[in-house]
């Protein structure tokens, strides 16, 4: 039978984590035991290879509860395998590089995924205010009806898109100065909006999650008039399962490797 | 500004989760991330595909400018140029002065966008074209960066599989 394929543990923790989810009813899972590493799975319906919106939820809600019970590596969403002895042999014992040593890399640490946002106004108001080329456009196109200047339009939004984008180099290291050295690695991810300044993600071992927060937090005070910030966490390490990541600045001592 | 950055404990923006909520968030989560296995078999995306689209691409198009000359638009022009300027930069020497976090960012950004600190203003916006083209391009250089674990996908490709 199909395996929808949610993430690896190792086998006692996965055990645990499968009956806790099971008898909280939200949804059905079972193990796949290796010898040092487990998968959890949930069957599906033969010839119904299909995923949907359950499918997302449940592979987030799965790898959160199970996330309690022990380190997890979260598989790739939407990965179904052909049968239980596939998945043994082939990731859990094969090729796959030795995934229990990777979970004991990852023990005792999670994902915090921070996305800063400029404030439009404050971020429109500050571009204008360096560059007076700019400005006099601006001041020039909001004299006219906007029919008039639809391609003047045009270039000046690409012209703020621009100063957008330099912002955000200086203003993503500038985050990233101050958070990486509390996280055992990072991760930096594709913008999430058009007014991103960042979207990061940070492995952070779980006794450093409170000061961490607390450097979110005094970033976000300090930038207050600028930006938003959304901190979503603790997480499963997704960002940093594949082990393709960029070491923390302060990883001296880490065990990552 | 300036009153701002002379009151460091001003209201933060922060908004925390302790995990992703709904499909949009989930997706932004999830995707792209995690192990990729040899074996699995195809499967088809549900109604996922499209949504994925918008939920987590962002690409600097037209409508993108558009909506930032819109905004600008609605800005009170008169008072960006002649009062924010001066306050921003008090607000500049406050921070550094401070020895805050912030020192730094607003002198690299300057640095970026006019090619090269020292200059005032006016000099500066001469050349902030071609400084905000070069940061751009090193912008991209730092996203492909950020997807080489991934696939694809990066954000101006649009590319996806499955």
């Amino acid at each position: 039978m199909a395996l929808y394929v949610y993430g690896i543990m190792r086998p006692g923790e996965a055990r645990r984590a499968a009956e806790a989810i099971n008898r909280e009813a939200r949804h059905r899972v079972q193990v796949v035991e290796g010898e040092r590493a487990s998968a959890l799975v949930s069957p599906m319906a033969a010839g119904d290879l299909r995923l949907r919106r359950e499918t997302v939820m449940a592979h987030a809600d799965v790898l959160q509860a199970a996330f309690a019970h022990g380190p997890v590596l979260p598989l790739r969403f939407g990965i179904v395998v052909a049968d239980a002895d596939s998945l043994a042999r082939e990731v859990l014992e094969g090729p796959f590089q030795q995934p229990s040593e990777r979970l004991d890399t990852l023990d005792g640490k999670a994902e915090m995924q921070l996305k800063a946002t400029y404030c439009e106004e404050p971020l429109l108001r500050s571009i204008l205010a360096h560059d007076s080329a700019l400005r006099r456009d601006a001041q020039r196109i909001q004299k006219l009806p906007p029919a008039a200047t639809h391609f003047e339009r045009i270039r000046l939004g690409e012209a703020i898109a621009a100063a957008v984008e330099v912002r955000q180099l200086a203003d993503r290291a500038a985050l990233l100065r101050a958070l990486a050295p509390l996280a055992v690695a990072h991760a930096v991810g594709r913008p999430h909006h058009e007014r991103a300044v960042a979207n990061l993600s940070f492995l952070v071992r779980r006794e450093s999650l409170a000061r961490f927060d607390r450097a979110v937090e005094a970033l976000s005070r300090e930038r207050a008039d600028e930006m938003e910030f959304k901190l979503i966490g603790p997480l499963p390490p997704y960002s940093f399962a594949d082990g393709n990541v960029v070491l923390g600045s302060g990883a001296a001592g880490a065990s990552w490797g | 500004m300036a009153v701002a950055a002379l009151q460091p404990q001003s209201m933060s923006q922060l908004q925390r989760h302790p995990g992703p909520s709904g499909l949009a968030e989930v997706l932004d989560v999830i995707l792209d991330k995690g192990i990729v296995i040899d074996v699995y078999l195809r499967v088809a995306l549900v109604g996922i595909e499209l949504l994925t689209v918008d939920a987590r691409i962002v690409i600097a198009s037209v409508d993108t400018y558009l909506r930032f000359a819109e905004a600008v638009n609605r800005l009170d022009l008169t008072q960006v140029g002649k009062q924010e300027t001066l306050p921003e930069m008090v607000g500049d020497m406050t921070q550094s002065g401070a020895g805050g976090k912030t020192k730094g960012i607003l002198e690299g950004a300057k640095e970026a966008l006019f090619g090269g600190g020292g200059e005032d203003e006016d000099d500066g916006q001469e050349q902030s074209s071609g400084g905000a083209r070069g940061g751009g391009s090193g912008s991209s250089t730092q996203r492909s960066r950020a997807s080489g674990g991934g696939s694809g996908g990066r954000s101006r490709s649009g590319s996806r599989s499955r």
